[in-house]
């Protein structure tokens, strides 16, 4: 699985930059996971407390925050959540397109102490 | 303590895809990213294409099929230089694999480079590899619901091919469900209805994959 070598370059970021603020403990991490990135959080949850095991980073608490995609109607102009099922506005349903966000994956920020 | 991090996971990947980039553009190297599920016909696609295509120009062909040799031992037959890379069981390429192969495979100036990605509709999706296009080939026994399924890929997807259009009379495709998706995620992405097994459709496809080429010279290479 793809996440595994992802969360590995999370807890490499993570420690970088803990060890550079002088931290004893990474108490959390922010990342924002756009619906769109391809990546399932469940899955860096998992390979995260095993790879963080004996690190400064061990038990830190992942705090996502989930980026939707979104679809943007062109006859009515509203932007609505892209879902699996139909692209068709909800309003007035004519197919919407999609404006491109919720690629991103991003580790925003970390607690330490 | 809060410290602001604000770094892209996928940034080692993307420094690595913007080098080899650089490269293909230093070496007028056109390069094809080409995806789809397993089965779908990547390998015939690659073949049709050499088999197509002006003996003039050069080609290679990176392969990434997890599990055998046949697609290479297919492509080595017909004289073009040819890779086969391991994965180890991965999902995908990753850009550092392309940058490794490159110096093995040492494809010529001025080639077309096709890599045949991992079979998979999720993964390759959010790896760039610093090629120059993305390929999707859907076909049509996967059915036409596939760009409301994986929508990462058809959204990522510079081109499409709907391949193996011969078995549209046995199978429950609906054509107008599956533009509606495609276009909802891409609307001016060009889609190629192709049967690798009656050759309609390759020469359109690769006439304009030739013109794309062109263009591409022109704006990036001396
Ligand atoms: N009927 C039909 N079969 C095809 C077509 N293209 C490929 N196939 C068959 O589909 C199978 C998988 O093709 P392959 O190129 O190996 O797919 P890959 O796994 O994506 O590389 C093979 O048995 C091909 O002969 C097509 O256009 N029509
Ligand atoms: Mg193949
Ligand atoms: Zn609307």
């Amino acid at each position: 699985m793809h996440e595994y070598a992802v969360t590995e370059n999370i807890l490499k970021i993570v420690i970088e930059q803990a060890a550079k603020a002088d931290a004893k403990k990474v108490l959390a991490i922010r990342l924002t996971i756009g619906a769109l990135s391809g990546f399932e959080q469940d899955c860096i949850q998992m390979y995260y407390e095993e790879l963080s095991k004996d690190t400064i980073a061990a038990g830190a608490k992942l705090i996502v925050t989930k980026v939707e995609a979104q679809l943007h109607c062109r006859n009515c102009d509203t932007d609505f959540a892209l879902t699996h099922t139909d692209y068709n506005c909800p309003t007035c349903g004519v197919a919407g397109v999609y404006n491109d966000d919720g690629r991103d994956f991003m580790i925003e920020s970390i607690e330490i102490e | 303590m809060e410290i602001k991090v604000q770094k892209n996971i996928m940034n080692r990947n993307n420094e690595i895809a913007a080098e080899n980039r650089q490269r293909f553009i230093d070496d007028g190297i056109f390069t094809v990213n080409v995806l789809a599920s397993p089965g779908a016909g990547k390998t015939s696609v690659l073949l049709k294409i050499i088999e197509t295509i002006d003996g003039k120009i050069d080609m290679a062909i990176l392969e990434g099929d997890i599990a055998s040799q046949i697609d290479t031992d297919k492509i080595r037959k017909r004289g073009i230089p040819v890779m086969q890379i391991n994965t180890g069981g991965g999902c995908h390429l990753d850009a550092n694999m392309i940058r490794v192969s490159l110096s093995e495979l040492k494809p010529a100036k001025n080639a077309i480079f096709l890599i045949e990605n991992v079979g998979n509709l999720v993964c390759p999706s959010s790896h760039d590899l610093g090629e120059n296009m993305k390929l999707l080939i859907a076909s049509v026994p996967e059915g036409h619901d596939k760009p409301y399924k994986y929508t990462s890929m058809f959204a990522a997807a510079d081109a499409i091919i709907l391949n193996k259009t011969d078995l549209l009379p046995y199978i429950d495709f609906d054509k107008e469900v599956f533009y509606k998706g495609v276009h909802a995620l891409k609307p001016d992405v060009p889609v190629f209805e192709m049967s690798c097994k009656t050759g309609d459709g390759v020469a359109d496809f690769v006439n304009w994959l030739k013109d794309k080429r062109k263009l591409w010279q022109t704006q990036h290479t001396k």
